[in-house]
């Protein structure tokens, strides 16, 4: 098919790890219905604005749109959505293209659109509060047509467009962190995120994972993976308000965990009568960093290795960068990166702060699936 | 103290013995590169064209030290990282020689500089690798 033609309405690009092998999951298709009722409610006010003197559109008014499914294609995953192909009205009389175009533009950040779309009743708010909200991070919604991308729609604008339309706002909720209180009596889960933040739900719903609660007597907190949905605040207060599953995580994998131990309980004089023992601080920081790395950044696990020093080294080789960290004695962080094609080019970093280093990784360590083979 | 002779031809092989803990999954860290304080600046090698990897690698394990296998670099893939390569043979080891790291203070200079070689070596492959009977 063609890009000019007619029925083409738009074309919905989903990107980011679920869409990779051009495949649209189920879960998915909330958003293009939300979409449809966003331009639907979007084309309503619209017309009323032109026609401040008429309190109804004109009859059959919605049936222009009635967007259908004409199919998916590659890259990632693309949702064609047509029009009925017959009726269409004149362009310039065309509601539907009109809220298009405005919603595409206030995704973009356009200025006059964002203002333009802070005047929208309720009802189109709230039709706008359920576009995204299967979006997790790293996934995006482009939108499409006449061969061009108009807008991507990603967590960050949902959320800047949220916060301007509503006090408060649901999304999906995919995070790891430690688990510091579940209770199958009050069916309740106690969960903190990496920065910090304390978390309650209720497990009405949710499936936990069956070696959760094993693992879970000694209140080591262990690292798990709650799914679900959240409502964020004006405040920036978030609260779990469903929680539809809870995942031990348990270890990042058995060999990789035992090689980590094996480290760890290297002697002093491993380097052929040299090599210092490898100080707890240092595996302490390694195997929390790599946790975060694999668990919550979707990174590939490093290859892992003891300094001289009584440090620890990651390794990650195979994309276009060679990167390392290593994690010294005293559990900070040197970071380099060496583009394989171009070793001239290099880029170093150090810190204290773990969440430098998450971010430097990010910008040079490829995420798993990235590759054939990741 | 034995003579040290710069090492000039470009494509002279140079070994480099790789202890246990640094190879992981078939793949070994940069640190085989890195001198540690007791190396003060020179990192052995063995010269190919007066040893066998097998013999180097023999001779390494004789002397009561562990080795996972052997891989290599050039001596023009030191010199394009300004590290110059020696022949300064040992009573034991003949063959012996180092890449000279004695004018790369910094610590973070000597690791991106053993990264690069790392690479290098990693391209090559390895020369030998001891049958552990597995």
């Amino acid at each position: 098919m063609s890009d000019d033609d007619e029925s083409e309405f738009v074309r919905a690009r989903f990107s980011g790890r679920r869409y990779q092998d051009g495949t649209l999951p189920l879960t998915a298709l909330p958003e293009l219905i939300s979409y449809e009722r966003i331009l639907t409610e979007l084309a309503r006010w619209c017309y009323k604005q032109d026609h401040p003197e008429r309190s109804r559109v004109p009859k059959n008014f919605t049936k222009q749109l009635a967007l259908g499914l004409e199919g998916i294609e590659r890259g990632s995953a693309i949702a064609r959505l047509v029009r009925p192909s017959e009726g269409l009205p004149l362009r310039e009389q065309d509601y539907f293209t009109r809220a298009r175009d405005l919603l595409s533009r206030a995704i973009a950040g356009e200025t006059p659109a964002v203002e333009e779309l802070d005047r929208v009743p309720r009802n189109v708010r709230n039709a706008l509060s359920k576009f995204g909200r299967t979006l997790e991070a790293g996934d995006s919604i482009s939108l499409e047509w006449g061969g061009i991308s108009h807008s991507t729609y990603d967590l960050v604008r949902r959320r800047a467009m949220q916060q301007q339309l509503h006090a408060e706002y649901d999304e999906s909720f995919n995070e790891v962190g430690l688990l510091t209180g579940i209770s199958k009596g009050t069916r309740k889960i106690d969960f903190q995120l990496y920065n910090g933040t304390s978390l309650s739900g209720n497990l009405t719903t949710a499936t936990v994972d069956a070696d959760l609660s094993f693992q879970y007597v000694d209140e080591s907190r262990p690292y798990v993976r709650v799914v679900g949905t959240s409502t964020h605040y004006a405040s920036g207060a978030l609260k779990l308000l469903e929680v539809e599953e809870v995942e031990y995580l348990g270890e990042i994998s058995p060999d990789f965990e035992a090689h980590f131990g094996r480290i760890a309980a290297l002697e002093a004089g491993w380097l052929d009568g040299s090599g210092a023992a490898i100080a707890p601080s240092a595996i302490r920081n390694a195997l929390e960093l790599t946790r975060r790395l694999v668990w919550v950044h979707a990174f590939s696990a490093p290859r892992v290795y003891p300094t001289p020093e009584g440090g620890v080294q990651a390794e990650w080789t195979g994309g276009r960068w060679s990167t390392m960290v290593e994690v010294d004695p005293e559990g900070d962080f040197f970071a380099h990166a060496v583009d394989d094609a171009d070793e001239e080019h290099e880029r170093t970093a150090k810190a204290v702060d773990m969440n430098d280093i998450l971010k430097f990784i990010s910008s040079y360590v490829e995420k798993r699936g990235a590759s054939d083979g990741g | 103290m034995a003579d040290e002779v710069l090492l000039t031809v470009d494509g002279e092989i140079l070994f480099r013995q790789i202890n246990p803990a640094f190879l992981v999954e078939g793949e070994f860290t940069s640190q085989i590169f890195e001198v540690t304080p007791k190396d003060q600046g020179e990192l052995s090698i063995d010269q190919q064209r007066l040893s066998s990897a097998k013999e180097a690698h023999e001779r390494f394990v004789g002397q009561g030290y562990a080795s996972a296998g052997v891989t290599h670099v050039t001596v023009g893939e030191c010199s394009a990282l300004e590290l110059n390569s020696y022949h300064k043979p040992e009573t034991l080891n003949p063959a012996h020689g180092f890449i000279d790291f004695r004018e790369t203070p910094s610590k973070q200079a000597r690791k991106k500089k053993a990264r690069k070689l790392k690479l290098a070596a990693q391209r090559h492959g390895l020369d030998y690798e001891p049958d552990t009977g597995g």
